[in-house]
């Protein structure tokens, strides 16, 4: 390499992973240390404690509570999420003169925050919000789709996945249109149906889109936050708590800094082990079927 | 009778699914424009009769809460975050692409392991370093954090691309004699479009939405951007609708309008560009 080049390429690389070393891998380098300390976050001292707080956070039953929350919410999100979106990609993908309005609308709830869709959907299902009104005009009795406990988590589940199912119908037609064409004609000589067709050439040539909606998908359910924080904040009695309201709750209201830590260190190890593991199996997936 | 049926069944499942992803913009919108009785008489109809603008009068700007400076916020950060973004990742990401060493390697390795981070996880400690800084409660200190949080999203998109573009062409700008950060920018960089369109719709969306981050770095006091002014608005009015209606129609109105004059740039930008990365 030229030594004039060498300076080019450390002008062009430094500036951005600086910022990248200050603003992300410090804070993590710090997370881990404050976990092994008692510091409430305000005192001038604090002391070392061990694993005392990876103990306490083990046997925490609201903590392992979000964790069954979390995971709930994102194995049905994921899961509902993709069906869906496989299955109207495939009705939509068929050149019609309402395919571009179609993909324009679904488009549309994911560009919007979480929190004014969040505040829309807060106005209709809240107790005295709109569609409860319209149940008492018609002599139904109101339904608590965010004060009861199950319901809540089944509420906010279903506005997470109502919020991204039209993001995910589009990335499958963008995988369904680069398919080639010829490999259907092959099989319908061979008299493949409509199921043969879907099972043995459109679902595996899907491949790369699957890893990606799935990917998307469990990343952005494992920290769900704005949901929970905009429409239950949490309750009914922590009810609705996902791992990532419980960290941020923990270490920015109840001045535990070092608990909060701890918390915050389970969370990035849980999510960082399930999404290397599903990102090499869905990878995998995709070289043995491409 | 079967083939002339088919092509309709579809709209059979496709028109019901609109709705449902579109009633409740639409009663967003219709309900903004009414007063609080016509809300709880007819939350459905158009506000043909009744229409008023007071809900938009009253809650745009208050004493507590002022959306134009919100707009203006949130204008400032979206903009600033990713143009730095752009240029920033943009040149790593040609270098990562272009050289190889182990340090690099070890750089690029700690990067993506960045992808994974929820940024719930960072913002005890981070909120620590940025008060260190002086830059706590402060737009720079938002700025920063998004491009340190960002940069791992953003060079990913762009080696990917970078690495599909031939050699050739550095090369032979650099038999005339020019540095590499000449060649990437007057030569490389406009062939990065496809890649940059989709890094800058994605980063937008991400950063002129997000809650928690200005929550905690801007603080409830001085600065506010659109999301958080709205939260900390609602916050007030709790069950006043009418309000609430306006305000997310507010706070919704600038992506709406960009979406309606660049949805062909828009649906382009999230899909190929991700598809390939």
């Amino acid at each position: 390499m030229v030594k004039n080049d060498r300076w080019s390429y450390a002008l062009m690389f430094s500036p951005g992973i600086v910022i990248y070393f200050c603003f992300l891998l410090i804070p993590i380098f710090l997370l881990v240390y404050y976990s092994f300390y008692d510091w409430d976050g305000l005192s001038p001292s604090y002391s070392f404690a061990g694993l005392s707080n990876y103990v306490e956070a083990f046997h925490d039953k609201a903590f392992a509570r979000a964790l069954q929350v979390t995971l709930f919410i994102t194995v049905v999100a994921t899961l509902a999420v993709n069906i869906l979106g496989i299955a109207f990609a495939v009705f939509l993908n068929q050149k019609g003169r309402m395919t571009n309005f179609y993909r324009s609308v679904f488009f549309f709830p994911l560009l919007l925050s979480t929190v004014s869709v969040g505040f829309i959907w807060k106005s209709i299902l809240s107790y005295n919000g709109l569609f409860n009104n319209l149940l008492e005009q018609l002599g139904v009795e109101r339904i608590e789709f965010f004060g009861n406990p199950d319901l809540a988590v089944w509420t906010i589940t279903f506005l997470a996945i109502w919020q991204s199912t039209g993001f995910i119908i589009v990335i499958y037609l963008a995988g369904l249109q680069s398919i080639p064409g010829s490999l259907y004609e092959a099989v319908k000589m061979d008299g493949a149906n409509r199921w043969q067709q879907f099972r043995h050439i459109t679902f595996p040539m899907l491949a790369p889109a699957f890893t990606m909606s799935i990917i998307f998908m469990f990343t952005g359910s494992m920290r769900e936050y704005d949901r929970v924080a905009i429409l239950t904040s949490g309750g009914p009695a922590g009810a609705t708590e996902t791992i990532a309201y419980q960290v941020v709750k923990v270490g920015f209201s109840a001045n535990r800094l070092s608990y909060s830590a701890s918390l915050a260190v389970y969370m990035l190890i849980i999510v960082s082990l399930l999404s290397v593991s599903l990102t090499v199996y869905l990878r995998r997936r995709e070289e043995r079927l491409l | 009778m079967r083939r002339n049926f088919a092509p309709y069944a579809r709209h059979l499942f496709l028109m019901p699914l609109s709705l449902l992803l579109l009633v409740p913009f639409y009663i967003a919108v219709v309900n903004a424009f009414k007063t609080r009785a016509d809300i709880l008489d007819n939350p459905f109809s158009l506000p043909v009769l009744n229409l008023t603008l007071d809900n938009f009068i009253r809650s745009a700007v208050t004493p507590s809460f002022n959306i134009f400076k919100a707009y203006g916020t949130s204008i400032l950060i979206t903009s600033v975050s990713v143009v730095l973004l752009v240029v920033l990742c943009s040149m790593m990401s040609f270098v990562f692409a272009r050289v190889s060493n182990r340090f690099l390697s070890v750089c690029y390795l700690l990067l993506l392991s960045g992808l994974m981070i929820p940024p719930q996880v960072i913002l005890i400690p981070l909120v620590k370093v940025l008060a260190k800084l002086g830059l706590m409660f402060t737009p720079q200190g938002l700025i920063l954090y998004n491009i340190g949080f960002y940069v791992p999203f953003t060079v990913f998109i762009f080696v990917g691309f970078i690495r599909t573009l031939s050699r050739e062409l550095d090369e032979s700008a650099k038999i005339d004699g020019a540095s590499q950060l000449t060649i990437f920018w007057k030569i490389l960089f406009p062939l990065l479009r496809p890649a940059t369109a989709s890094a800058v719709i994605f980063l937008c969306l991400w950063i002129w939405n997000d809650f928690i981050n200005p929550v905690i770095i801007l603080g409830s006091t001085k600065s506010y951007t659109v999301t958080t002014g709205i939260y900390q608005a609602v916050g007030q009015y709790s069950t006043n609708w009418e309000d609430v209606f306006a305000l997310v129609v507010l706070a919704s109105a600038p992506i709406f309008l960009l979406y309606l004059f660049m949805q062909r740039q828009f649906i382009a930008g999230l899909t190929e560009g991700s598809l390939k990365g």
